[in-house]
């Protein structure tokens, strides 16, 4: 019973977190580029 | 260079992954199934610790901010900044996991009741702190002024914490308290998820971290 929104917690969880570390990683390639 | 290019930082990384992956592990396939609630209950390996890391990264805004408007160093400022940010990740998803708990337990994903309108509340008082910083004038200035909202607004982190005791003790329990009265079994990979996404919190910080740091890096040469 309820598994559907324990799986979308999973799902909504790791969305947030990896879109946050692909923010981080693209400000770091705009620094990056910039000083050089 | 890189964060990843520091073999300590990818170690780090691979060491939570394995981690999370266990925990997921547990979850699913060790951790008791409560009755009435549950799949909906091991929400709560996740909702918990979510908050306990927000919380913790929002004491880190406080403790940084007050270091950053004493010492006036920059490097305190990209720590608040970066605990500001890893902690509006962890309390977003709070809010986004707890409605879907409250879906099927409550039968309404929403509703205005003390800890969750203390919580968004929290949440809305870092927008400002973010719009602050961006929108503020020159970096000493936006710097300075955010650091005095962050330390504002870590007034509502035990605001949130005891709302329900305060306003409204019979809308919802504290389910960090309640879980001391399950299995041992229950405990224990609670805490195990509690380390693990702690771990998550530390290298998100510290990532947050060494790009502001190349940031400001660069700033300085370009000034120079």
């Amino acid at each position: 019973m309820f598994k559907g929104y324990f799986i979308a917690v999973i799902i909504s969880v790791w969305v947030v977190i990896l879109a946050y570390l692909g923010y981080i990683r693209i400000k770091e390639k705009k620094v990056q580029s910039k000083g050089n | 260079m890189t964060y990843f290019s520091k073999k300590g930082n990818v170690l780090l990384a691979i060491i939570t992954l394995v981690l999370v992956l266990i925990g997921l592990w547990a979850i699913i396939f060790v951790a008791p199934m409560i009755p009435q609630q549950e799949w909906a209950q091991r929400i709560f390996y996740y909702h918990v610790p979510l908050a306990w890391n927000a919380f913790l990264g929002y004491m880190g805004v406080l403790v940084f901010s007050i270091i950053y408007l004493v010492t006036r160093k920059s490097k305190w400022d990209i720590y608040a900044l970066s605990a500001a940010e890893v902690g509006t990740v962890f309390c977003l998803l709070i809010l986004i996991t707890g409605p879907i708990w409250a879906k099927p337990i409550w039968g309404k994903a929403w509703t205005w009741e003390p800890r969750l309108t203390t919580t968004l509340i929290l949440f809305l008082l870092y927008v400002g702190y973010f719009m602050i910083r961006e929108f503020g004038g020159p970096y000493e200035r936006s710097s300075r002024y955010a650091a005095v909202l962050g330390i504002l607004a870590a007034i509502d982190i035990p605001l949130i914490y005891f709302a329900v005791d305060f306003w409204a003790p019979a809308v919802q329990s504290h389910p960090q308290r309640d879980m001391s009265a399950h299995s041992s079994m229950v405990l224990k990979i609670f805490f195990f998820s509690l380390f693990t996404y702690t771990l998550i919190l530390i290298n998100m910080f510290r990532y947050r971290v060494h790009v502001g740091k190349l940031e400001l890096q660069k700033l300085e040469e370009s000034h120079v």
